[in-house]
């Protein structure tokens, strides 16, 4: 019986141990051209990047630089054609590579909503890499609230026309203002979330996700949290001159909206998923080529809204519509 | 076209029934015998347990519900019957019918004081039985109090040690089986289907060993009174209560607590037992350290009636099941869930005079779970089923010992899904229909060296509006005993699924699997069985069999991870094809008992023409158990479990992708780029290979007026690195359970 004992104790030694296990399979060279076009400004940028493998498994350890320099690209929107150049920027102090971030630019590309974008990366090694996209079509507001509060309700409203199915859209309010005492009278701005998560007395903002709706509801009471909190911890309430809430809309064109959608699938909280959909619209490599334009609305706080916080308005007042 | 295959089906019928020899209609002199076995200190029936008319040398088999029927019994002569069961001393009996007449008789066998058995196909030995015994496993309450019971008994665990069923970690419950998915298993409980049996993500299942007689599993093959699914039927038998006193139970695990309540009232008996969480500490140890809210309970009763001056023959039966799992976060940005099932059923089970079986079934089983998303960024869910279900079958035993089954099942089913997409869009998908079957099944005996079950299932109506759908489902079994103790076995058939749950084939862990009436844009599911095999019992204690299974599977629902549009369907079609060879041998030499299985098996599925092994494909498995009864008492058993590794999609490079962290802080002002890992071909490769060893002593003494049970178990004795899983992002691995000793103690009034 010992015998029995012993020989399974040295079978247990034996299998008990941990087998060496690679999960990586040869790596595949790939080319990842990220570019988003802004159609707000003629400054556009673009990046390069190529896939690594290190032998740790684990892709925060590595820092060999994977950004290429020297490729050619250019960009194409109905008939004018731009080239972007090459150079670098400082990285964050945090960021696990050690060189300057390698970036391509241009200053001189204007959006022609109108028109399809072509975008073509000649990398140094000869390899082309290109893509297209339809740039989003600028949103027109169809109902707002233009002063808050309102007086018969306790949210606000913005609906916009929808656009292409499937389009994405972000939004921001920004509440400007100024303090009286600054000889600069420097703007400042405090941003509004969907809403505040109150925990344990702590008030934590929840930020917008990308959405398809083509509205916004926004409470008051929100609002009138982050109000509150431009003057947390300082008595003197008068010095803030408030002039004025603004709604920022930012549409997608449908690959940015896809590209949006893939990574925005929330894991729970426990599931344990070992994949996650990695959309790419480029040609002969993966990453992102895509359009967004910015759309704008002004509303406006009255008078006796912002003298409920003990501030100081800044712009002419309004009546809120019945 | 329904017509002409329903003509068909019925005339299939018919055929057997009138065109087979019928001795019933030659022979006169004879009379049948009927018999319901019983525990005698309890009442319960016996499922499976053996009659044996020694004389005759014929014999069968109990029911689930403990009744056997032995037809052409000569008239006026004394006989002796033999009735056994594992566990229980075996009772020798003399019987006598009458001419044309049927004798009842009631028969109390005494439990043992044997308390290790062996997870054996009892009765297997009796000749003369109608059952063709393929691909089916069947399991007694011992047996489930005697199986490895790792942290406590759980009934989807044990079956995991059968060859033909594979998990794809020590951490979920979930089993699949001869390479299906696991949502083509149904779960019956008193004929109850159970949408999620699963509590605490998947970690234990929901029926309380304590509350069952008996399991049938099926792991294909599976007879036309079957459907709805494609891969396997575990039908589980309740008990039905104490019917000679009143008796108490409370057990407790490292888990959770339990209690269970039986006794006699008035003309029949009740059960309730229930089962409720405590602790979240050996939880833990399932998931990697991670600590999870988990708290869930499940509450099962049943109550009996049977009173022979009412109806005699009859048995009126209420059932019921609950059970919930909260998942409550304190924190309001950790998003809380919650589903429930309850299913309740009334059955109206009638022996006549003949030798016929009626059985009338009434069920009502709703699921539902909720995703309660607080402040996370996990998007809202909610998923309803609602079941409703009325059945009849009929058993008629012709005096050939020839067998007939009909039966007409009718399912109302309507399944809701309201969920936000990635991008806050509300989705709706709703479905409701009925599946109104009739079936029809012929179980050929009267050759002793063979045996025949053939018959199909006819959709009346289906769920589904797709037109590309199957009306029938044909099934047949065949059994040859050229040899003593010898015995070659097929099966052929054809199954239709039209339910499927979202199921992400890359989650190795999840909360629940939300149910849906496949769309209509899909057909519905079907498969087809093809299986050959034989048992070998060279010595009485000795059984040796062996299996062949080919599957093929078409639509199968497959959800569409390419989804990226609103346009885009939910759900693609792909294929399924499924072969392996499975092989176990038993020895039972007191008081010994060794069981071995070994299986070889393929699993592949395509999907636009790309073939690839599912997630749960194993190649090689290998189990051996040794249970030993040490006496006094104290039992003690080891189980080793070998799996060759199972798939997974190799990482072939990371690239630093673009992220929208902070849209609106510009993208040259931060640097949302984080490594994403690109995966290769989908499982090409292979995790180590698992391992694992296990080892559970205990021990029954009495304490005035107490029944003790206490048990003590060791999973992973020998503390085997078994992977789970690989972090894609971080480069971890995570192993799965640990050394894991745990006890369990159960009290008994």
């Amino acid at each position: 019986m010992k015998k029995i004992f012993l020989l399974i104790f040295a079978f247990a030694l034996f299998v008990s141990c941990e087998e060496n296990f690679n999960p990586f399979d040869q790596l595949r060279e790939k080319y990842a051209l990220t570019c988003i076009i802004r159609g707000d400004t003629t400054f556009q940028v673009a990046a390069v990047t190529r896939t690594y493998a290190n032998e740790n498994y684990n892709p925060y350890s590595n820092t060999i630089d994977p950004n290429i320099a020297g490729a050619k690209i250019r960009i194409w929107n109905g008939d004018s054609v731009a080239t972007f150049k090459d150079t670098t920027l400082v990285r964050n102090p945090g960021s696990k590579y050690q060189t300057p971030y390698h970036i391509y630019y241009t200053k001189k590309f204007t959006l022609d909503p109108n028109y399809d974008i072509e975008i073509e990366a000649i990398l140094p090694n000869g390899i082309k890499l290109n893509s297209k996209t339809k740039p989003p079509n600028a949103i027109v507001f169809n109902y707002v609230d233009r002063v808050v509060p309102p007086k018969t309700k306790t949210h606000v409203d913005f609906i916009w026309d929808a656009g292409t199915i499937d389009n994405a859209y972000l939004t921001q309010v920004s509440i400007y203002y100024y303090k009286a005492d600054d000889p600069k009278k420097t703007i400042k701005v405090a941003f509004v979330p969907v809403k505040y998560l109150n925990q344990d007395g702590k008030f934590f903002p929840i930020s917008a996700k990308p959405s398809n709706s083509n509205k916004l509801v926004l409470d008051v009471e929100t609002i009138s949290k982050t109000m509150e909190l431009i003057s947390e911890g300082d008595s003197n309430k008068k010095n803030y001159v408030i002039l004025g809430p603004y709604l920022e809309v930012v549409s997608f064109d449908k690959n940015l909206s896809t590209y949006f959608n893939s990574i925005a699938r929330a894991n729970d909280a426990y599931s344990v998923n070992l994949n996650e959909i990695d959309f790419s619209n480029i040609d002969n490599g993966i990453g992102i080529f895509g359009a967004y334009m910015h759309n704008y609305w002004s509303f406006d706080f009255t008078h006796a809204y912002i003298k409920s916080f003990g501030y100081t308005p800044g712009l002419a007042d309004v009546e809120p519509p019945l | 076209m329904r017509k002409v295959f329903y003509l068909h089906f019925v005339f299939l019928i018919f055929s057997f029934i009138f065109l087979l020899p019928n001795k019933n209609l030659l022979a006169q002199e004879t009379g049948t015998l009927r018999g319901l076995v019983a525990d005698s200190t309890t009442a319960e029936a016996l499922a499976f347990s053996s009659a044996y008319i020694k004389e005759l040398k014929i014999g069968a088999n109990t029911d689930s519900r403990g009744y056997f029927l032995i037809t052409s019994v000569p008239a006026n002569q004394n006989f002796t019957l033999v009735v056994s069961y594992v566990g229980y001393r075996t009772k020798t009996l003399t019987i006598r019918v009458a001419k044309g007449k049927m004798a009842h008789y009631n028969i109390n066998l005494i439990p043992t004081n044997i308390q290790m058995q062996t997870i054996e196909r009892v009765g297997e030995r009796v000749t003369g039985t109608s059952d063709t015994k393929i691909s089916i496993e069947r399991i007694s309450s011992r047996q489930l109090e005697m199986a490895p019971k790792g942290v406590e008994a759980d009934v989807f665990r044990t079956i995991k040690y059968l060859p033909g069923v594979t998990a794809t970690s020590d951490v979920s419950a979930r089993y699949y089986v001869r390479g299906g998915t696991s949502n083509q298993n149904l779960v019956l409980v008193d004929g109850i289907t159970i949408y999620n049996p699963f509590h605490a993500l998947g970690l234990f299942s929901v029926v309380d060993p304590d509350i069952v007689n008996s399991i049938e599993f099926f792991k294909g093959g599976f007879g036309a009174q079957f459907g709805g699914r494609l891969s396997s039927v575990m039908n589980i038998s309740t008990k039905d209560g104490n019917k000679n006193k009143f008796g108490v139970k409370a057990s407790g695990s490292l888990l959770s607590g339990k209690f269970l309540l039986e006794g006699p009232i008035g003309k029949g008996s009740f059960i309730v037992a229930g089962r409720k969480s405590f602790s979240n500490q050996i939880i833990k140890k399932f998931l990697n350290d991670k600590t999870v809210p988990v708290d869930f309970y499940d509450v099962s009763f049943k109550a009996n009636y049977v009173d022979p001056d009412f109806i005699p023959g009859s048995k009126f039966s209420f059932s019921g099941f609950s059970s919930s799992d909260n998942l409550n976060n304190s924190d309001p940005q950790i998003e809380d869930y919650n589903w429930t099932t309850n299913a309740y059923g009334f059955k109206w089970f009638q022996a006549s005079d003949a030798p016929l079986f009626f059985e009338l079934g009434l069920s009502v089983s709703n699921f539902k779970g909720l995703t309660i998303p607080k402040y996370s960024a996990k998007n809202a869910l909610e998923n309803k089923v609602a079941d409703l279900g009325i059945q009849m079958d009929f058993t008629y035993m012709f005096d050939n010992r020839d067998e007939i089954n009909i039966g007409l099942h009718i399912k109302q089913i309507s399944t809701d899904l309201f969920f936000n997409n990635a991008l806050g869009t509300p989705v709706k998908l709703n479905a409701s229909g009925a599946n109104i079957v009739m079936y029809g099944r012929y179980k050929l005996t009267q050759i002793d060296f063979l045996k025949l079950d053939i018959g199909s299932r006819v959709n009346l109506t289906t769920l589904s509006r797709n037109n590309v759908k199957k009306i029938l489902e044909p099934r047949v079994n065949l059994s040859l005993n050229p040899f003593k103790n010898f015995s070659i076995k097929g099966s052929y058939g054809i199954f239709q699924q039209e339910l499927t749950t979202i199921s992400d084939e890359n989650e190795v862990i999840n909360i629940f699997e939300p149910w849906i009436v496949v769309p209509d844009y899909l057909p519905p599911t079907t498969s087809t069985h093809y299986i050959i095999g034989f048992d070998y019992s060279p010595y009485s204690f000795s059984t040796f069999s062996l299996e062949y299974y080919y599957k093929k599977t078409d639509n199968l629902p497959i959800v569409n991870q390419e989804k990226i549009s609103s346009t885009d369907k939910d759900f693609i079609a792909g294929e399924g094809e499924s072969y392996g060879i499975e092989s176990a041998l038993k020895l039972n030499i007191d008081p010994l008992t060794l069981s071995t299985s070994y299986t070889l098996a393929y699993a592949y599925r395509t999907i636009y023409g790309l073939r690839y092994y599912p997630k749960y494909d194993i190649r090689h498995s290998f189990n051996i158990s040794l249970e030993v009864d040490l006496g006094a008492g104290w039992n003690t058993s080891v189980v080793w479990t070998y799996n060759s590794g199972l798939p997974f999609t190799q990482i072939v490079g990371f690239y630093d992708k673009y992220y929208f962290d902070n849209f609106f802080a510009g993208w040259m002002n931060t640097d949302p780029r984080r490594p994403y890992g690109i995966l290769g071909v989908q499982n090409l490769g292979r995790l180590p290979t698992y391992h694992r060893l296990d080892y559970t002593l205990s021990k029954r003494f009495k304490f005035e007026p107490f029944n003790f049970d206490v048990s003590f178990s060791i999973l992973n004795v020998y503390n085997r690195l078994n992977i789970f899983y690989f972090k894609r992002d971080t480069g971890e691995r995570v192993n799965m359970l640990p050394f894991l000793p745990s006890a369990t103690i159960r009290v008994e009034l």
